[in-house]
């Protein structure tokens, strides 16, 4: 579970990120989406323990992240939208590596099940940079799915994959809901957030705009009744009489 | 193309200018700048006073000769020379969809190596004037050496386009490299007739040392017609008159025009190859940038290595990520380079000895200063820490690990590595030397000493590794993680940087040596030799000591790090 009240986060007189309050329920999506420098990015970057917010406070898990970091960032997984690997270490090492550092040696028995679901296993010896940018988003993800983390964060998860891959990457985000992750997915692809993310969180300028499901988000303005959600979207971000093609 | 490239150097430099005046406006970057002018400044006029000392023309010649002579034959046999067609990515955007000739892509190219080729021609001409055999003026001086320089770079693009065409059409291996390798074959057996046709120790009674040896041996039959090619681009260098200066020069100019007709009328499809060799060469300069010259290799994978077991501390996890990076990119022809010098040097200091050389006695001073330089500046060397994992900094702030862990296991992972390097050089020059270790002391003293001399080299390699990432904890913009024409204020940024380190690294020393050698000083009277014990733990102990608050310290800083200013 992922509890966020107040989240503020400044770069100097720059506000990045403006009182966002919200919480998501284990086995709930929420699609996090905003334009381009809404403060999505920074927003997951918090909530992830990697930059501290000016204000407000984080609870992964049950575990405050200003006050008990560490518990916390064992209980969550991000992926960020960039692969970032070591290109000196192999599929399989990643894998090994990530299982030291959340001290879950059992999670190695679970290597080749991850390897075949993200269908990695014909690339299990290739060293990171030998791998295309797909297969290094796959590799990044199967990182942060090793540890069955209860929280996880992705951003941009379907950047690079092909779609076969993008299908097995859904089913495996849905899945890891279903057991009981609470999943924040920042996302362009607002159809994919509409197809998979049980609630929606639009932020524009560091702001929320909009939380809920698509329908609850429309059934509050009666002008978006019935529309989808990039309609919504262009909407509530200023841009609704942007011509369709 | 000309008109276009002329525009795009106009512009680049221009822009360059007003970038480098902006940055002066802090004070930083003013600094760094006049320190790089001072030590250029130092390193140009500082020449002018030492003409005796300075090398002869005669030398430059003969050494430049060798030089260039090994160059072209690894050009030809080895085949790294792809590189010589690499573009950078913005020109292969632009120029290679656009309606441009490959000659025209080829003059492109010697136009834009002008630049680094003056560059070199300045700081050679300076490094070397000042000759005993040189009459003639420095403007004379770098005429020769832009030949020279011209002409190796032409060769190097003629080579790589050569031995592409032989790949294009199907001849790799050693078909491709047949002529070069019979070439290497008759400069061998050269040498060895003209090994043996001279008297037995010629080497060691030469009056001039090594260059006078070198020397006699490569005017001697056969080898003399065999080196006589590799002679022509730097003979102006040592004509004593202006007429054999002339002369002299109109041979190495028609070796250049040669070469300019031979690349640029190889209208071969090298596109391919510069896209490769392109790709190869942003990632090796992005390697080189994070992790030192000595790691320019794409990782490659092991066979054989260390595999990390499923459970233990964090921290070794880092170490083993680390180092595992360091034995999958360390170039294998960096260690033949660190071979060839150190076999170089050690034939150097037998043959200037003129004294049967103990070679034993060579190897352990060797070994023993190496160590002692690696005490100073291996820290700037070994950087399998987080000075080469800034770009990852995001990721490294989500593992589930105290700052000071993170820090913990980066910083180790170059101490011990520098730890392990010391020690067995340490080994190497304890045995080299074990004659004068045990004229002061005996052997169950040396040998009670090794533990805790072992104990102060790792905690002062964590205090040196410590320093250096500290620095990058709190300026990461000065952390050098990409290769970009820096200039006078990036050599002044670096010197800055070293010289606070080195400071910064006597200052954390100075307590821990001084408790060390009160102890020594206390206890001798009792103990003698013994004596070296208890100071070297003292010593020791301070200094792990001062390496657990700079762990701290760096954790903490660590902890507080926004991932966006790095």
């Amino acid at each position: 579970m992922i509890e966020v009240d107040g989240l503020t986060k400044l770069y100097g007189p720059l506000m990045a990120v403006q009182g966002l309050s919200f919480t998501v329920a284990s086995g709930e999506i929420l699609g996090l989406v905003g334009p381009n420098g809404a403060g999505k990015t920074t927003t997951l970057r918090s909530l992830a323990g990697i930059i501290q917010p000016t204000r407000g406070s984080i609870r992964i898990a049950g575990h405050d992240l200003a006050e008990r970091p560490l518990e916390a960032k064992r209980a969550l997984a991000f992926v960020p939208d960039e692969p970032q690997l070591f290109e000196y270490l192999s599929v399989t090492e990643h894998l090994q590596f990530t299982a030291r550092l959340y001290r879950k040696p059992e999670a190695t028995a679970r290597i080749p099940m991850l390897l075949e679901e993200l269908e990695l296993s014909g690339k299990r010896d290739a060293l990171a940079s030998e791998l295309s940018r797909g297969m290094k988003q796959k590799l990044a993800i199967a990182c942060g799915l090793l540890h069955d983390p209860q929280a996880l964060m992705l951003d941009e998860p379907l950047t690079g994959l092909d779609p076969v891959g993008i299908r097995r990457m859904k089913r495996t985000i849905a899945a890891r809901a279903q057991a009981g992750a609470a999943v924040i997915l920042s996302s362009h692809l607002l159809s994919l957030v509409e197809e998979i993310c049980t609630r929606v969180l639009i932020i524009l300028g560091g702001r929320m705009v909009a939380l809920g499901s698509v329908a609850e988000i429309a059934a509050g303005r009666p002008e978006l009744s019935g529309r989808g959600l990039e309609e919504i979207f262009l909407s509530l971000t200023g841009h609704a009489d942007e011509p369709n093609t | 193309m000309r008109d276009a490239a002329l525009f795009l150097f106009r512009c680049s430099l221009r822009n360059r200018l007003r970038g480098v005046t902006s940055r002066l406006r802090s004070p930083r970057y003013a600094f760094a700048l006049l320190l790089g002018l001072g030590y250029l400044s130092l390193v140009i006029f500082g020449q002018r006073h030492n003409g005796p000392t300075a090398i002869s023309s005669p030398s430059v010649s003969l050494g430049g000769s060798l030089f260039v002579m090994l160059l072209v034959l690894k050009w030809w046999t080895l085949g790294a020379d792809r590189t010589a067609l690499a573009f950078t990515p913005a020109e292969i955007h632009f120029f290679f969809p656009a309606p441009v000739s490959r000659a025209a892509l080829l003059q492109y190219k010697l136009l834009r190596a002008q630049p680094f080729i003056l560059v070199n021609v300045l700081v050679w001409t300076f490094l070397l004037r000042s000759g005993e055999y040189q009459p003639l003026g420095t403007a004379f001086r770098a005429i020769g050496l832009w030949i020279v320089f011209d002409t190796l770079f032409l060769h190097r693009l003629g080579v790589a386009l050569t031995r592409d065409s032989a790949t294009v059409h199907g001849i790799a291996g050693v078909r491709r490299s047949w002529p070069a390798l019979l070439l290497v074959a008759t400069m061998a057996g050269s040498l060895w007739v003209a090994v043996h046709q001279l008297p037995s120790g010629w080497w060691a009674g030469q009056p001039d040392g090594l260059p006078g040896a070198l020397r006699r041996l490569m005017d001697t039959a056969p080898l003399r017609y065999i080196v006589w090619p590799f002679r022509i681009p730097l003979a102006p260098l040592e004509a004593g008159t202006l007429r054999e200066w002339v002369r002299a020069a109109t041979g190495a100019l028609a070796l250049l025009g040669l070469h300019l007709v031979w690349v640029i009328r190889a209208d071969r499809a090298f596109e391919e190859a510069a896209l490769e060799a392109s790709a190869r060469r942003v990632a090796r300069l992005d390697r080189w940038g994070r992790q030192g010259a000595g790691a320019s290799m794409a990782p490659r994978r092991t066979r054989y290595w260390v595999k990390l077991s499923p459970s233990g501390h964090p921290i070794t996890a880092i170490v083993w990520k680390n180092v595992t990076r360091l034995v999958r990119t360390l170039s294998p022809a960096f260690l033949v380079v660190i071979a060839v010098i150190t076999g170089v040097s050690m034939a150097v200091v037998m043959i200037e000895s003129r004294e049967d050389p103990a070679i034993l006695r060579v190897v352990g001073t060797m070994a023993f200063t190496w160590v002692l330089v690696l005490t100073v500046f291996g820290p700037q060397w070994v950087r399998i820490d987080l000075r080469s994992e800034l770009e990852q900094i995001s990721l490294l702030r989500s593992w589930p690990l105290s700052g000071m862990a993170v820090m913990a296991g980066q910083v180790l992972s170059s101490a011990l590595v520098l730890t392990a390097l010391q020690l067995l050089l340490g080994a190497v020059a304890l045995f080299g030397l074990w004659s004068d270790a045990t004229t002061y002391l005996s052997p169950a003293q040396v040998a009670a000493s090794l533990m805790p001399a072992s104990l102060v080299i790792i905690a002062l390699n964590v205090v040196a590794v410590g320093i250096q990432n500290g620095g990058a904890l709190l300026y990461p913009a000065w952390v050098r993680t990409e290769i970009r024409p820096g200039g006078i204020e990036q050599v002044g940024q670096h010197l800055l940087t070293a010289g606070i380190s080195l400071l910064l690294l006597g200052i954390a020393a100075l307590g821990p040596s001084v408790a060390g050698a009160g102890t020594a000083y206390l206890l001798w009277p009792r103990l003698g030799p013994w004596a070296l014990v208890p100071a070297l733990l003292l010593a020791g102990a301070a200094l792990t000591l001062e390496a657990f608050l700079i762990l701290d310290w760096l954790g903490s800083r660590f902890q507080r790090l926004d991932p966006s200013a790095a």
